[in-house]
């Protein structure tokens, strides 16, 4: 997962700095924008999901909070 | 036998699953055997009733297999017609933006009920007034688990690519599509855009990464089975494409027209008499249609409207057509269609055999043609002669309501300021001399307050 993150930066940061060079594919089946498409579709996703679950996140990380601060009570307590 | 009396319509011979032909000056498609599985899932899953209903497709009707082109036709349907057909590159910044929304939001309710559109043309989007509607009933295909969308190249270079163009650089760009029938190609779009543009991130992926991609995959192979991609992933997808168009502004747009269309000089008092004199013209003649020349914002052609006739508004300034878009949208006026088109230059017939797309002047035919103010900036600016300009209004349209702008005319003098005149001929006498070969001259008013004068004609 790291690995592809940062394989994704590094091609963003050439796409950012380098101009396209000019296409003159003879024969282009399009499979340039069907890897891209996927790629997108894949940061896109990932980005729909957490929305999706973003309920779901939120009580998870409040409730372990909650836990975590319940059990450092309990410590002090004992 | 039955090819001898039905045309086929020169733009639809892609498609192999339908093509439109047209029977008794009627429009009609034949659906093809080939497309029976995905036509009818269309029509059985619900999503053709749902879209119809939503005004986003054109309905249609079933008629008799009778009228069958060739043997492997499956189902014969008559579409609902659209008033008038105009093309991508007539179009202004906000159509071009309703359209490719529109395309979006259906290809969102197309994955809901299980199905995807495989193309995303920006020619399978139609206007009626200020509308946008979906003109391709046969774009629907089964949604295919794992598949990308077929279409979102076609969608990034008709839609994304002059839209971002337009936005970042300059409005005049959507001539490019004019150039580029099947939209503009991305690596071209990538050069163009300021590097500004690598900021946002919808134009940083759709289109350089996806330029940059296009060139490093070129006649690869790619295995299919390896990549791709989840129906929640397509719907991200949209989404984002989406969220890139809604947020799309043109640069500059809203502080420079404020200024700029107010050089007219008539007095308020006079532009309010030829708003009456325009009124009272029309309703001798009420035409079903009409094609404001020159129509600036629009304020004449909605005067038309009014009038019950459907107004096609054209002017070569995209500002000026993006402002009467804004403002036919905003009072809901389905009678009322902006375009820009360039008069002197009007969009030419394009494509295969240069017969795809067909030119304005073979589409347009109108009851009436109005053509304020404007005869100084053909004449002069133009130079073209008063005959010509006659004998074209009279190729477009029965009536003709024209306002005669005299050279004592302020507008017409600051023309004339830095250069010779050359323009013998252009005086009222010569005009209507000109103009009477075409046309007979029923009526004609001066407009107070002025040297001008507002002329109804009808062609001989």
């Amino acid at each position: 997962m790291a690995k592809t993150s940062l394989r994704l930066a590094f091609v963003l940061s050439l796409v950012f700095f380098l101009a396209p060079p000019k296409v003159y594919a003879y024969l282009d089946p399009g499979s340039g924008s069907y890897l891209v498409q996927i790629i997108i579709a894949s940061i896109a996703g990932l980005g729909y999901l957490v929305k999706l679950k973003w309920g779901k996140i939120k009580t998870f990380f409040s409730s372990t909070g909650k836990k975590g601060a319940k059990d450092e009570n309990q410590d002090s307590q004992s | 036998m039955k090819t001898k009396t039905a045309n086929l319509e020169p733009s639809s011979f892609r498609d192999p699953d339908a093509f439109i032909f047209f029977f008794n000056n009627e429009l009609y498609r034949q659906i093809n055997q080939r497309s029976r599985e995905n036509f009818d899932f269309f029509l059985d899953s619900g999503l053709y009733q749902k879209l119809v209903e939503k005004k986003m497709l054109v309905s249609h009707e079933e008629v008799s297999l009778k009228l069958a082109i060739t043997e492997n036709a499956y189902k014969i349907i008559k579409p609902q017609p659209i008033p008038f057909v105009s093309y991508p590159y007539e179009w202004c910044f906000s159509q071009l933006k309703d359209a490719a929304l529109l395309t979006l939001e259906i290809q969102e309710m197309a994955l809901a009920y299980n199905m995807s559109l495989k193309d995303a043309s920006a020619y399978n989007v139609q206007f009626i007034g200020y509308k946008p509607i979906f003109i391709d009933t046969l774009s629907f295909e089964k949604y295919k688990e794992g598949e990308p969308w077929i279409a979102y190249r076609q969608f990034c270079q008709h839609f994304l690519a002059p839209l971002s163009l337009m936005a970042e650089k300059d409005p005049r760009l959507n001539f490019l599509l004019r150039d580029f029938i099947d939209g503009i190609p991305l690596d071209l779009t990538s050069r163009m855009l300021p590097w500004t543009a690598k900021l946002n991130f919808s134009l940083l992926t759709h289109i350089h990464l996806h330029a940059l991609n296009q060139k490093r995959m070129a006649n690869k192979k790619i295995n299919k089975n390896k990549y791709k991609m989840k129906k929640f992933q397509m719907m991200a997808l949209i989404s984002s494409l989406k969220s890139a168009i809604k947020k799309m502004r043109m640069k500059n747009f809203q502080t420079e027209w404020q200024e700029y269309y107010h050089f007219t000089n008539y007095s308020d008092e006079s532009f309010e008499y030829k708003k009456l004199l325009f009124k009272n013209f029309l309703g001798k003649i009420k035409p079903k249609s009409v094609l404001d020349l020159g129509a600036n914002e629009g304020i004449f052609s909605q005067i038309a409207c009014q009038n019950g006739a459907y107004t096609i508004a054209c002017d070569i300034d995209s500002l000026a057509v993006e402002k009467a878009y804004l403002e036919a949208k905003k009072s809901k006026n389905k009678l009322l269609l902006p375009l820009i088109i360039d008069l002197t230059n009007p969009s030419p017939s394009l494509g295969w055999e240069n017969t795809e797309r067909k030119s304005f002047s073979q589409r347009i035919k109108v009851d009436c043609v109005s053509a304020l103010a404007l005869i100084h900036h053909l004449a002069i600016s133009n130079n073209l002669p008063f005959t010509l300009i006659s004998q074209y209004f009279a190729s477009l349209g029965k009536y003709l309501i024209i306002e005669f702008v005299p050279k004592e005319d302020s507008n017409v003098q600051k023309l004339l300021q830095n250069r010779e005149d050359i323009f013998d001929e252009y005086s009222k006498e010569g005009f209507e001399k000109a103009f009477g070969k075409y046309f007979q001259i029923l009526e004609q008013k001066k407009i107070k307050e002025s040297k001008r004068v507002l002329y109804l004609m009808k062609r001989r």
